[in-house]
């Protein structure tokens, strides 16, 4: 009995002195603090989808390569190895109460992160969401890897081409709920209205999940149901690779065009054994290397991140803020056997 | 007062040692203080912002999903059961919560429908379990996917944020002019409650015996069968509770909410020192188990500790606190032999 009062009086006292050493504490280290600041004074959190993404990584690198140009502080590139939406919470947080002056978030769930992010913001921490973005109003502004129309239409184009713009096609897809993937989709959909396009015909659209199994079997299945399918539009690396493995596997029509949206270091290899002939893809070093700059602009004042605001990017050149705060990084890539090597450089992690 | 025989069944040889100490803070417990002790200096050492208020409200705000549902699964453990079904059961809830504030429910009705719907989930679990016999491990693998897969068909990928502001508010703020989350005040009555019935009460005592040998507590006339299904119905309400506070939290219901915390939560009850295969466990190791994790955690969110790390130290304990027992029992057991 003695020991169960004993404890009872630890946890009151415990929780008293909490309670009492909080309000002390309560106000924070200035976290933005004027309103002229700088990336040379203060330091940018970087918070990826998850860190054991080698694409987060070169943006990253991309990020801190523009702190060299500009002779900036590097940045507090914090993340969970997973994706984890508790975890980026968390992270936002931490990051405002630690005197991060700026936050670039690439959000898992736009809804989740945006009490975190305007509590920070209300603590003069500047708040920008780069690769997937936030609630509108919950940030100044996004850091877009290329307009969704530019990347459908470049997917669209490179198979037209291969395919001499007639012929059968099927999508595989991701997941049925892909936002990138479904805004690629629609605006491959609306490019092949052109009359150039009038021989082509999209026969299916399936869903592989970014799964590689679920792929392959889509894949698979396509092959049974339209034996005489020309071409396949994999706006996914993960279809792209299992598009080709099951063409492959099931001996199909060795004149199959697959091309799509494909990761160069690993892919790198089907461009070079010429199972793909070209595929698309932005610079995810470019896009870490943008947001730096932006959020430099944004410390400093020169940019409020309204449509229209432009700001220099170091060797970017100047960007222009577009319509619903989004400032692309650029046209996409298009990867070749020829010129994979040489943009390589583009998904360097360290 | 038999709660000595009943609590310590599998190392007969520790009642020897556990002289002096209380069964509920035994050696484990100790070593548990330690290592709680030990990391959490290293991390004050290494960041300034470690041992500050507001990192303790970030911490405590951000566990309580799963630090709730770690209670429940303490006591089922004990009571030689396991619930698998409990994130889904949490997915779920909050689903169902944020459907019923979308069509317009009030807010404690909504929250009331979604407990309801907790326990009923949890009896599905109890009664299967029970009625036919069958390892509550098979059972919960079912309903895993099952209540996962009925959240899918509700929502889709849809989410559901529009949830009221005192509910999100609750579910994030801290207590004002302090760094006490509202919900950590929640865990802690909860935790404190929870610890005094499994420890002190009549409840407790009959879930260490079942856990301890089934048949024998039948035989001693504990109602076995209505015991595990209580347990389940609790497990069920208190992640449909986690499920909600959590929606709260992250201000968005959506089917793959708490995906994989079952993982989490049983693995801080078996480093907690509660044996798999019950009969044997303490509130006490389980809530510094619970603390263990969770400092570990947030050192990793400040950045000074990558996440591998973490995995390997929790990892490493949760095998040390499977094989430290039956090692344990082989030495207790090797003993008389020698003499």
């Amino acid at each position: 009995m003695h020991k169960k009062i004993t404890a009872t009086v630890a946890a009151v006292t415990l929780a008293a002195g909490l309670a009492a050493c909080a309000p002390t504490n309560g106000a924070a280290p200035a976290a933005g603090g004027g309103n002229t600041k700088s990336l040379k004074d203060c330091t940018m959190t970087m918070i990826p989808k998850n860190t054991d993404n080698p694409f987060f990584a070169a943006g990253a690198y991309g990020a801190d390569e523009a702190a060299t140009d500009m002779g900036g502080k590097k940045i507090n590139y914090t993340g969970t190895a997973q994706p984890d939406v508790p975890g980026q919470i968390q992270r936002i947080q931490s990051a405002s109460q630690q005197g991060s002056c700026g936050i670039a978030v690439s959000g898992l769930d736009p809804d989740a992160l945006a009490p975190a992010l305007t509590a920070a913001a209300s603590r003069g921490t500047k708040v920008i969401s780069y690769d997937a973005d936030v609630k509108k109003d919950a940030r100044a502004f996004w850091v877009a890897p290329a307009t969704d129309a530019s990347l459908g239409v470049a997917q669209f184009k490179l198979l037209a081409k291969q395919m001499g713009n007639k012929g059968n096609y099927a999508i595989i897809s991701a997941q049925s709920t892909a936002a990138g993937q479904n805004a690629w989709i629609a605006a491959a959909a609306e490019e092949a209205k052109k009359p150039e396009y009038a021989g082509m015909k999209l026969v299916k659209t399936v869903y592989g999940n970014d799964v590689p199994q679920t792929s392959y079997d889509a894949a698979v299945s396509l092959f049974q149901a339209y034996p005489e399918l020309d071409g396949i539009l994999a706006p996914t690396p993960v279809s792209l690779q299992a598009a080709v493995k099951a063409k492959a596997d099931q001996k199909f029509n060795p004149n199959l065009v697959i091309t799509g949206l494909g990761w160069p270091p690993s892919d790198g290899a089907l461009l070079k054994s010429g199972a793909v002939k070209s595929f698309v893809l932005w610079s995810p070093r470019d896009m870490g290397y943008l947001s730096y700059y932006a959020m430099d602009a944004l410390l400093s004042g020169k940019i409020t991140g309204k449509e229209g605001d432009t700001f220099e990017a170091g060797r970017l050149g100047k960007r222009t803020i577009g319509a619903n705060g989004e400032v692309d990084t650029g046209e996409p890539l298009v990867f070749t056997a020829e010129n994979v090597d040489s943009l390589m450089d583009h998904f360097k992690t360290k | 007062m038999s709660t000595q025989t009943l609590t310590s069944p599998p190392t007969q040889g520790a009642k020897v040692r556990r002289r002096g100490l209380p069964t509920w803070f035994g050696a484990w417990e100790i070593s548990l203080l330690v290592l709680v002790v030990l990391v959490t200096v290293m991390a004050s050492i290494s960041t300034p912002y470690f041992a500050t208020g507001s990192n303790f409200a970030i911490t405590a705000g951000g566990v309580i999903g799963l630090a709730l549902m770690v209670i429940p699964m303490t006591l089922l453990m004990i009571a030689g059961e396991i619930d698998l079904s409990i994130a889904s059961v949490f997915g779920l809830t909050g689903v169902v919560f944020g459907l019923c504030i979308e069509g317009g429910i009030p807010l404690p009705v909504s929250i009331v429908i979604g407990l309801v719907l907790g326990a009923v989930a949890g009896f599905i679990n109890g009664w299967l379990t029970v009625a036919f016999g069958l390892p509550s491990l098979v059972v919960t693998v079912g309903t895993l996917g099952l209540y996962r897969g009925i959240a899918y068909i509700l929502l889709e990928s849809r989410s559901i944020s529009a949830l009221p502001v005192e509910f999100t508010t609750f579910s994030q703020a801290n207590i004002y002019g302090t760094y006490i989350p509202y919900t950590f005040v929640l865990f802690v009555l909860m935790a404190v409650f929870a610890a005094v019935v499994l420890h002190r009460g009549a409840f407790g005592r009959k879930t260490f015996a079942v856990g301890s040998s089934a048949v024998v507590s039948r035989y001693s006339g504990i109602p076995v069968r209505r015991i595990k299904i209580t347990l389940f119905c609790l497990s069920g309400t208190v992640a449909a509770l986690a499920g909600m506070l959590y929606a709260g939290y992250v201000s968005s219901a959506r089917a793959n909410n708490g995906t994989g915390l079952e993982l989490s939560v049983i693995a801080i009850v078996l480093i907690g020192g509660v044996s798999m295969f019950g009969g044997k466990g303490s509130f006490a190791g389980v809530t510094l188990s619970l603390v263990l994790v969770t400092v570990l955690t947030s050192w990793m969110n400040l950045g000074f500790l990558p996440t591998n790390v973490q995995n390997t130290v929790i990892g490493v304990l949760m095998i040390a606190a499977v094989v430290v027992p039956v090692v344990a029992k082989k030495i207790s057991d090797s003993r008389p032999l020698r003499a």
